[in-house]
Order: C-alpha cells, then structure tokens, then sequence
C-alpha cells in the first residue's frame, strides 16, 4: 500500500512565486461587508454555512434532513434576491449565481417531494432520504459558499482563490471524517482492550472437562509480525539492491524485462502470491517431515498437547520469502529513485580519478542511495506486516512458537481470525471463543506499521537536508 | 488510433513474451493427473471402500466434506461404515447421499436412532458407527463400478492436520448378500492419484535448457553485452535482477499449468456461466462455477471506488500542493504519508462503524422490522417504515450475515477507496510537482489566479501522472481480498438484478479465487491434488486477474507515453 513515496508530500522546499494582490484580512472583510453593494451576498454566506451545518448533522442523524427542506427554500429565494439585486445594479445577469440559486431550487423541490423511505424500484433495501439529499446539500453549500466569497472579495487574485477552497475542501474533510472515524474506532477499542496480560500470552486452546477453553493472546501474533518483517527485509534486500542497480547502470532491453516483471509484481493481486507460497509449500509436502527443504518451508513439524504430530502450513521462512517478493519492486523503487539522485559530478569525478565501476558503486554511488534504501525498507516492512492475503493460506493462531522454521502467524492474521478464520466458528459450536482482542491487535498493528512510515518520513527528510550541502556545489 | 494501437504493440512487447514463455514452459511441464488404475482388480464378491482423502488439513470455519466410494463387481443396494475420526479436530455436522444412492436413506448410528441422535453420540465418541446408506426396497439397485455411496460433512474445530478413517463396513449387493470388502481394513486409504507429468530430472533439463538458450540469444544478440559478462557489478546486479524476473515468470507458469484443468471440468461455458454457488466439495465441482458474477463485482467494484476516490485524490494534491499553508494543507502533509500505512485488513474490520453510522440507518430502513433493533442503530422505531409494507428477510441479500454485519458492494466500494486515496494522492501529488515552474509562474505572470493556474496548467500537465495513479489504484482495487472478503462476501453467486445494483454482495475475483483456494490447505490429500476439484477454477480467477493486471500495465502505460508525447514541453 505504501509503494509509492507518498514523503514526496512531506518533501523540502516547493518554491513557487508568491501571487500579487491583496490577502484578505478581517479588516477588510468587515469593509466589504459593510459595503451596501455586498450586503446580500451575507446571509447567503451564512446560508452556506447552515446548509454545511445541517448536512453534517443529517449524515449521522437521519432525523435531521428536514432541516433541509426549509433551509433550501429560504436559500433559493435568497440567491434569487442577490443576483436579482446585481442584475438590477450592474445590468449584468450572474450566471454562476444563477445556477446557484437554481440548484437550490431543485433541493428544496427534492426534499419536498421525497418520502421519507424510498423503496421499490427493485432496489435492494430502503433507502432514507437523507442518503440521498445529504450529499446534494454539502456539494450545493460548499458551491454556495465558494460563490459569496468569490462575490464578496472578487476582485481580489487571493480572495478568487479562497473562494475555491470551500469546493476543493469539502471531499477532503468528508474523506478525513472517514478516515477519523475508521481509526478513532480502532485507537478508542484497541486501546481499551491493551493490557501487559494480553501482550505477554499466546493464544491457546485447552480441553478442560470436555469443553474447550480458549485464551486470548496477542504475543506469538506480535512476535511473529515483528519476526516477518525482519526476514523479509533481509530477503529482499540484496535482491532489490541488484535490480535498482541494473535498472540505473545498464540500462538496455534486460533492464526493461527487469523493470517490466518488477512492476507486474506490484501489480498482481497479493493473493496469487499467497498462492504461490501455498504450492511452494504444497510441493514440499511430498518430502519426510525431517527433511531440511521440508522443515525450511513447512516449517518443523510440532507435537500439540494430544501428542498428535501437527504438520506446519508454512514456516516464518517461507512466508518471508513470498513476502519479499512484494517488497523487492518497493526497495527496488526507492533505491533506484536514490541512485538517480546521485549529481552527475560525483558520477564523472569517480570516473575521471580512475575508479573502477565497482569501486565506485561501493564508495559513492550506495553511499548515496543509503537513505533512500532505508527508506525503502521500513515502508517495505510495513508492507511486509500488513499483507495479509499472502500468509493467509498458511496463517496459524501461532500456538507453537515463533521462529525461522515455526508455523507463520502474525497480527493481521489474529485480527482476520477473530472475524473470519477460527473464532467464530468455535463461537458457533458453543465455546466461549475470545474475539475481544480484534480491536487490540488492529492498534498494535497500526502503531507498527504507522510508526514504520513515520520513520521512513523521517529519515528521507533529514537525509534530504544532509545533502543539499553537496548539491550546491555545481 | 494508428498511433494508439502503436503505442500499446510497443508497450506489449515484454508482456506478450513473456506469458507466451511462461504459458510454454508452463504447458510442457504441466502432469497430467489421473485417477491410476486400481492395484488388483476387484474379485468375484469383493467390493472396495474408498474414502478420500483420508489425511486432511483443517481449516476452523471451513466445513470439510468427504466422500465415500464404493467400488463394486456386483450391483448394490446398502453401504456402511464405521468412520473413526478425532473428536478434538472435527466434529460431524452431516451427512449426504452421494449420487448414486439419491434414492436411498441416510442412515447413522443404531437402527431405530434418529440420525441427529447418532451424530449426537459420534461427536462425543468419535466413531461415528454405521454411517452409510440404503436403496429402498423397490428403488432399484446401484450398478457395480464406483460410485459415490454417500458423503460426510465435518466442521473442524482447531487447525491442522487430521485423519480421518473407516474402521469396519459392510456392502450389501442387490440380492442382500454381504459382499467382501476390502479397504477399510487398513485404515485410512487416500484417493489413488498418479502423476504421469515429466519427472523431476526432465523438469530440470526443460528448465535448464530453456535458461541455457535464451542466455545464449541474449548474449548474442547483444542484450548482454559480451565483454561486461566479467564485470563484476554487471554480473552480480544481472543475476539479482533476473531474482523478480523468474519468480514472476514461475508464478505466471503456475497458475497456467493449474488453471488448465479447468477448460475441461467444469470446461469453458461453465466459467463463463452468470451463476456461481458456493458449494464447495473435495470430490469435484459440484453446483456453479460461472465467474462472470465475480467479473462483474471486480468492475463494479473497482469503478466505484476509483470513482469516489479520485475526486478526492486530486482535491487532496490541490491542497497540499495550492494551499499548503492552510490549516488542511498543514495537516495533510504528515497524514498521508500516515495513512498509507494502514493495512487493507484493518479497514475491513473496523469499516464496521460505517455499517452502524451511515450504511445501516441510511439503505436499511426496514430491517428495523426483522432482524434489527433500531435502537442499536440509533434510530427511534417509530422513524421506520410501516409494518405494512410487505419485507420479508429475504428481500433483502445484501444484509446477510458476515460476522455480524450487513454488507453490501457499495460498503466495499467505499473502504476500498479509503485504502486508494492514501495511495493515489502522493502519485497525483508529485505528478503537479513536476510542472515545470517555468510554466507555473509564467501563468502567474500572466496574471491567472492560482486556481485558474491549477484547472489550466497543473492538471493538464499533471494528466499522464494521474492516469497512472488511476491504473496503480485500479490494480489494487483489483486484487484486494481482505475488505472485499469482509464487506462483501467471499463470493458472488449472481449477477446483480438490475446489474448496478450496489446493494447485493457481488463479491470480486480475488475474494473469490482466494476463498476456492483457501480450502486448498498445503500437505498430502489437498482437494487440488483431486482430479476434476474446484481449484482449477479458482486459479482460473487468479489467472484472470493477472491478464486484467497485464492489460492495465500495459495500456495506461501506453496512454502515459501518448499523452507525455502530446504535452507540450
């Protein structure tokens, strides 16, 4: 998910030309409202602001889309009456107003002639109105909004451009809203479930009396993330390393089927890779158990409580090196993003002293790249933790340990089985089977991965500043 | 368009090789797998039990189904057996004639027990006694040969890997005279399965040699430039490189090979069938195995979630690149990079809160009725619809239960396009970075306000860098199986009705081919190594999606290069 260098926003200096004109100031919005040629451009602003009002509200609480109907009643007539008033001022028709106002006028239509539930129509379910008029109501406001500042302030280069960022804000704030409610529920859950016991316990299944009694544990899941991630990072590193190397360097018609099969890497589904893992694993199955190929992929074979033999899906090993497949483009990407970084005078001076292609790579050119490797790591290890789709078919709850060759689990994997994978089945046949712990791994592993892309921000950036020293040489 | 197509010819170049070489190599090694004749041929009075597979891997939440054969010399008209198995792994949940018996009775446990009571009681031993089946008197009489006399549904409890074996069993011919039967009494007996493919050491030669030459036409041909093939970082960096090139090529020749069974069972027109049915058996295919549905919820899907999110992309990029030093842009700096961290699976379990805060209360008025407590949605009762309007449960398929949610397409739309966003913005994002300034401000100095700069100038120039971040998000709307599985369904049975409708579970190819490959579990006895099973479908799917994968490189790699050579410079 973090293949792209999505720091590039986080990124130095982006130098543009400062745009001439007036900032509005207070000062000056007190001013122009005063004006008596504006005077009816402010209760449409408020207007706006009632109609972002009420659409928030009618968003959570169906309830609340009435409001709208007297709402857009009021604004239609009071658009009418603004571009009435410039009309009869200037003796020009505002066009945009025009439509503004008309889009009123169509709302407040719709939320009269609505009912309250549509159904029919062989739609699946019952729709509520507010589903359908809430959104109509923001994009109508933020147009509203746009449209007043853009009257109060026109003449001005900056105020033109803050009446756009009512319009360009909105789908930012409804995504943000998204995006806080999503995580707001899992930091709030997660964290009211997080305790030192949860942490420090495997997951674990006992038969007490006939029934079973299961044990909620984030340990061998945590274990087992950090574990994969460090394996992969260190699988796919020499590998990555060689291809951003060739990518740059020898270019040509191998460093084009190179750059092509990285890329479609990328772009497979993670899951025909999980598949890949499972016939890796499958076709290791035909070998003795003690074998080491066997062990190396299986993983060792494990002896549960009952003395049964268990045979391992996958082991931490085999998982790691499927992974590495997604994460080798990541690295790759990053590190060749780095080589090209490297100033064309440091590339020809190395040459010019006589160093050797190799010697130069090793003294100047990886040097270089160093952070941007790093970089690339981290965000491939947060990839690495959170691409469940590929161990998913050889995921365990991790009751037997975590190491190289033990059954691969890892924390995304608690978080699919408490919704999907083992607990509610055992739920269903009537045991008590903990899925209260979902929450609290999905923090875990947000804390991980986020504090993972952070690191990766943080070092680009102050390698960034490191740099630019040398770069002002030229 | 003659340039168009120009433009995708050179862009496929690579691709069209290399699945080409893949599918080749793929085809000469694929085994073919055959049932083997069997060891000794059945004598006079003799029939043969087979129960497969015997070895099973399990997967809690995964019902295992098993199937009992029989094969016989003689006609027959009762099958039954003991079935041990380890009441701590499995626990019986049914039982099911097999074809061959449809006219017949089930039967489980003591005679004069109800079946449930036997099962009941072979869950708490773990034999499950008698299981079997009978033809009624007057049914006829099952011929001799093999046939599936009945099947056996377990839902295991824990993971890991189980046997299951038939201890004792008796086969009654038509005449009612006990036949002598063989199999059981070793235990557990697999499914016979021989692999006549290339052994291993031709399989290395094919491999070996297929290496060989097309190093030798590299180096000829001077993609490998013969007098760098010392050079130590050339050759270190080559061998490296070509790590991704062969496990992409090994991938591709796998999901050839195994998806090629599944042109002849359940063969072509069934995979292009509108229906699917979830029905999963070791035993073959059993129901619909169309992949059209799944198809369609790829698009569906994808088309609505890059539909929501682009808008959002591209209004994100504006801000954070035209208004940065607003209290949005400030915010969204350190945001995003943040959020694309987030795993697709955390989206699937916490989009919950949508399902309670908007999708619920907004598309499911009425369940308020039937199987929703409005007050757990937050809604008074009396803001639901009339008691008289005539819903039923069922009305409603989008609402059944997945781990306690309603869940429809749409609600999958939209956490899939949470998880693009963060992705497509940076891409949008540094493509309006690198306009040249000189366009930028020559615009300003012409006096364009920003946004003007922004409409005219910026998106304009950024259009090559979106498209790819629209093809990049499509690819990961594609092959997401996590928040589809969860919010959707793992499959999509039919094509919606009308075809838009957002509020079925018209799951995707991924959830889909994961969830016909999930019960595949590594090990010996897996469904796939059964002739005529449904995995061949579900790599199938994947082989699909990889094509669609293909496609998109391709062609947004095409129209990138296009619209690069149109703008000006």
């Amino acid at each position: 998910m973090s293949a792209v260098d999505h720091e590039a926003l986080a990124g130095s200096s982006n130098v543009r030309p400062s745009v001439p004109g007036q900032t509005v100031t207070l000062g000056l919005v007190a001013r122009r409202l005063a004006s008596t040629d504006r005077r009816l451009y402010l209760p449409t602003v408020a207007i706006a602001l009632a109609g972002l009002a009420v659409g928030s509200v009618a968003a959570f609480e169906n309830g609340a889309w009435t409001g709208g109907r007297l709402l857009a009643t009021v604004a239609a007539l009071a658009v009418a009456l603004a571009v009435g008033d410039a009309r009869r001022r200037t003796g020009r028709l505002d066009r945009t107003g025009g439509i503004v106002g008309v889009a009123w006028a169509v709302l407040a239509l719709t939320h009269l002639a609505l009912p309250e539930y549509l159904f029919g129509w062989q739609v699946n379910g019952v729709i509520h109105a507010s589903a359908i008029t809430v959104p109509l109501l923001l994009v109508t406001s933020a147009a509203t909004l746009s449209w007043s500042i853009r009257r109060l302030f026109g003449d001005t280069p900056s105020a033109g451009d803050l009446s756009v960022y009512p319009l360009v804000a909105l789908p930012v704030v409804v995504a943000l809203v998204a995006y806080g409610l999503l995580l707001g529920r899992v930091v709030v859950e997660g964290a009211g479930g997080l305790s030192l016991d949860i942490l420090l316990r495997p997951w674990s299944q006992e038969q007490v009396d006939g029934t079973f009694v299961y044990q909620a544990g984030l340990q061998n899941h945590l274990l087992g993330s950090l574990l994969l991630m460090a394996l992969t990072c260190a699988i796919s590193i020499l590998p990555a390393i060689g291809v951003a190397v060739f990518m740059t360097e020898y270019p040509g018609i191998i460093a084009r089927l190179i750059g092509f099969c990285t890329t479609m890497l990328r772009a497979i589904s993670v899951f025909i890779i999980g598949i890949a893992l499972v016939g890796a694993v499958g076709a290791a199955s035909g070998l003795a158990p003690d074998s080491p190929i066997s062990q190396l992929l299986r993983g060792a074979f494990v002896v549960d409580e009952s003395g049964t033999m268990q045979a391992a899906k996958g082991s931490y090993l085999a998982a790691a090196a499927f992974l590495s497949l997604l994460v080798i483009p990541i690295v790759a990407k990053f590190t060749e993003e780095g080589l090209r970084s490297v100033p064309r005078d440091m590339r020809e001076g190395s040459v010019a002293i006589g160093a050797s292609t190799a010697y130069g790579l090793r003294r100047i050119l990886l040097p270089w790249a160093a952070p941007s490797i790093v970089t690339g790591l981290l965000l491939g290890a947060a990839e690495a933790a959170g691409s469940l789709a590929i161990i998913l078919f050889a995921a365990g709850n991790g009751e037997y340990g975590v190491g190289p060759t033990s059954p691969v689990t890892g924390l995304d994997y608690a978080l699919f089985a408490t919704r999907y994978g083992s607990q509610p089945f055992i739920a269903s046949m009537g045991y008590r089977a903990p899925t209260d712990y979902a929450y609290t791994a999905a923090l875990l592993l947000l804390v991980i991965t986020l504090g993972l892309t952070v690191g990766a921000m943080f070092v680009r950036r102050r390698f960034a500043r490191r740099y630019r020293g040398s770069l002002t040489l030229d | 368009m003659r340039r168009a197509v120009a433009a995708i010819r050179r862009q496929a170049v690579w691709p069209a090789a290399l699945v080409a070489v893949a599918a080749l190599l793929g085809m000469a090694l694929a085994p073919v797998t055959t049932l083997a004749a069997d060891p000794s041929p059945l004598a006079e009075n003799e029939a043969e039990l087979l129960l497969e597979p015997a070895i099973i891997d399990l997967v809690p939440g995964t019902p295992v189904t098993l199937t009992v054969t029989v094969d016989s010399v003689a006609p027959v008209s009762s099958v039954t057996a003991d079935v041990l198995f380890d009441k701590d792994k499995v626990r019986v949940t049914g039982i099911g004639l097999g074809e061959a018996f449809a006219a017949g009775m089930p039967l489980v446990g003591q005679a004069g027990q109800a079946l449930d009571a036997g099962i009941a009681e072979a869950n708490r031993t773990g034999n499950l006694t008698a299981a079997g089946a009978f033809l009624l008197a007057g049914m006829g009489e099952l011929p001799s040969g093999r046939n599936v006399a009945f099947t056996l549904t377990f839902d295991p409890i824990a993971a890991g890997q189980t046997s299951i074996a038939l201890s004792k069993a008796k086969v009654l011919d038509a005449t009612a005279t006990e036949l002598s039967v063989r199999g059981p009494a070793g235990g557990a007996k697999p499914v016979v399965v021989e692999e006549t493919g290339p052994d291993a050491a031709l399989v290395a030669a094919i491999v070996g040699a297929v290496i060989v030459v097309l190093a030798l036409v590299a180096v000829l041909s001077g993609a490998i430039p013969r007098r760098r093939l010392l050079e130590g970082p050339y050759l270190a960096s080559l061998l490296l490189g070509l790590l991704p090139v062969a496990a992409f090529l090994a991938i591709v020749a796998l999901l050839v090979v195994n998806a090629i069974p599944a042109l002849e069972t359940p063969g072509l027109k069934a995979l292009m069938a509108t229906k699917f049915s979830s029905a999963y058996s070791l035993a073959g295919p059993t129901g619909d195995l169309g992949l059209v549905p799944a198809a369609w919820g790829t698009i569906l899907v994808s088309v609505i979630a890059i539909c929501l999110a682009l808008p959002v992309s591209i209004a994100m990029a504006v801000i954070a690149s035209e208004f940065p030093a607003g209290p949005l842009g400030r915010l969204l700096r350190p945001l995003l990079g943040v959020l694309a961290g987030v795993p697709p699976i955390v989206y699937a379990v916490a989009g919950a809160v949508f399902v309670t805060l908007f999708v619920a209360p907004k598309f499911a008025g009425s369940l308020a009725r039937t199987s929703f407590d409005p007050a757990a949605i937050g809604v008074a009762p009396d803001q639901w619809p009339p008691v008289d309007v005539p819903f039923t449960d069922t009305s409603f398929p989008w609402l059944a239960d997945v781990g306690g949610l309603p869940n429809s397409t749409l609600l999958g739309a939209i956490l899939v396009a949470l998880l693009v966003i963060p992705f497509m913005t940076p891409l949008i994002h540094d493509a309006m970075r690198s306009v040249p300034s000189a366009a930028r401000e020559a615009s300003f100095a012409l006096g364009a306000s920003r946004w003007y700069t922004v409409r005219r100038v910026l998106l304009p120039h950024a259009l090559p860098g979106i498209v790819a971040a629209v093809s990049l998000a499509t690819l990961k709307a594609f092959g997401d199986v996590l928040i589809l599985a969860l919010a959707v369904g793992w499959t999509a049975e039919r094509l919606p009705n009308p075809l838009v409708d957002v509020f079925e579970r018209t799951s995707t190819l991924a959830a889909e081919g994961a969830n016909l490959l999930g019960n595949l579990q590594a090990g010996t006895g897996g469904a796939c190594e059964i002739k005529g099973s449904s995995c061949p479908v579900g790599y199938a799917s994947a082989l699909v999606l990889l094509v669609a994968a293909a496609v998109i490189v391709v062609v947004s790699g095409a129209a990138e290069s296009r619209l690069r050579a149109r703008r000006p410079s």
